[in-house]
């Protein structure tokens, strides 16, 4: 008993004093930053001897800064051989701090730090390779699609969050070669991993690469394509989503319905109107609320619909309600 | 006189880059981690401006941001919030309340000195 309220007050002890480190640490680099960027004593006080608590300190200030402050604040870490000890730190044992390492290092866009980023995609953890290509990508550095998803290992383990913003942000300059993998032999994961990145872009010169996806075996991918083209909201023939609305996949219809709707093509009224009697409670509010879209005609038959004892009322009456139109 | 600012978010770390600025350019600032104390400095003080954070636990920004302007005594002074929600809602939602300005996170120190004094009219 003796012993763990000793060991809590020396842990106690080490927080505080940590604390005050911290704290003089911050004063003196936001003074740095008032003098223009200037390390004076900073890096024989801090440099050698809290290497670890200059590291989450610039962490947490970077994050907090833009513009001519970030510029200088930069300048200051990599005057107190941050970078070097971050790059050293990439060898490290433990798989949590070459992540830390390697997501301090996504602020400096040197070369060597670069090369060694490039490098991480290769770690034996999934977290650090993930956040080395966070790191490359932040940097706008240019990655071979193919390497990237073999390293990423897309399409082997599930999509998280960050993987997806990794490919969204590398979508608008990599667009071209994200559309030529979606008529290749990849898994159905990485097809609709691209195309929810490709639907950020918004660039509709794709619909026509984007199409072909409509007929993919995979109904992941066939409603994702459904999903991409929602969201570019360009024309299309309006063949392909009628078909995609006869689809034996409901997630395919309720898909087919909303993008209908946001492209606004009067040809789907008739597939959309039959779509409100699908079994599928989703297929049937994604119809009415695409007819509610589809201007006065769309509306009128969500009007009668409602007013009659038909197939689709209530839903026609709930989206009406919804949009708070008079049945 | 120098002029007060209250500057409140649960962040430690922007309070005390936010509070060196402000020092720096002659400001006296007071400081709060979270909405609570902001209501008690409130009825102990009368800045000349509040820094808020939108989020903080306990009561947020937009809360005190509310009850600020609502109370007589206190509904005068200017509010600014600082905040990561840059959706159009927030922004409109805070001036809608009475906020004087609304800055966006990660900011530029420079903008938000420019900005203070804008609101406070001062050249400090």
């Amino acid at each position: 008993m003796g012993l763990l309220i000793l060991r809590r007050g020396i842990l106690q002890r080490a927080a505080e004093r940590r604390g005050a480190q911290r704290r003089v640490l911050v004063d003196q680099l936001l003074s740095g930053l008032e003098r223009g960027g200037e390390v004076g004593g900073l890096q024989t006080a801090f440099g050698a001897k809290a290497p670890g608590l200059v590291a989450d300190v610039a962490e947490e200030i970077l994050a907090l800064l833009r513009g001519k402050d970030k510029t200088r604040m930069l300048q200051m870490f990599r005057s107190l051989g941050l970078v070097e000890l971050q790059l050293r730190l990439l060898r490290s044992r433990s798989a949590e701090q070459r992540a830390k390492a390697v997501a301090l290092l996504a602020h400096f866009p040197e070369p060597e730090v670069i090369e060694n980023l490039r490098r991480c995609l290769a770690d034996a953890d999934a977290n650090v390779r993930l956040t080395a290509a966070e790191a490359l990508v932040e940097q706008d550095v240019e990655m071979d699609l193919d390497l990237l998803l073999e390293q990423l290992q897309v399409g082997e383990v599930e999509h998280s969050l960050r993987l997806r913003h990794v490919f969204r942000r590398l979508a608008p300059r990599m667009s071209q070669a994200f559309a030529a993998h979606l008529r290749s032999e990849v898994p159905a994961a990485v097809k609709v991993l691209l195309l929810n990145a490709l639907a950020r872009t918004g660039e509709f010169g794709l619909v026509e690469q984007v199409l072909p996806c409509l007929e993919d075996p995979s109904v992941n991918v066939r409603a994702e394509a459904l999903r991409c083209l929602a969201s570019f909201a360009y024309p299309v023939d309006a063949a392909w989503l009628i078909r995609a609305m006869e689809d034996p996949a409901w997630e395919v219809r309720a898909q087919a319905a909303l993008a209908a709707g946001r492209i606004g093509l009067p040809e789907t009224l008739e597939s959309l109107k039959r779509l409100l009697g699908d079994p599928a409670w989703w297929v049937r509010y994604r119809a009415a609320e695409a007819l509610h879209g589809l201007g006065v005609e769309g509306r009128q038959a969500l009007w009668w619909l409602a007013a009659a004892d038909a197939e689709g009322a209530q839903i026609a009456q709930a989206v009406l309600a919804e949009k708070a139109q008079p049945t | 006189m120098a002029r007060c600012i209250l500057v409140a978010d649960d962040d430690p770390l922007l309070v005390q880059l936010v509070q060196f600025r402000l020092q720096h350019r002659g400001y006296d600032v007071l400081t709060a981690e979270d909405g609570e104390r902001v209501m008690q400095i409130l009825e102990e003080r009368q800045p000349d401006l509040i820094v808020l954070d939108a989020m903080m636990p306990g009561l947020d920004g937009f809360e005190v941001l509310r009850r600020v302007k609502a109370d007589p005594r206190h509904q005068g002074i200017p509010v600014m919030i600082l905040s990561a929600r840059k959706k159009e809602q927030d922004i409109v939602g805070a001036l809608a309340l009475g906020a004087a300005d609304y800055l966006v996170k990660p900011f530029m120190p420079e903008e938000l000195m420019a900005r203070i004094r804008r609101i406070l009219g001062a050249d400090v």
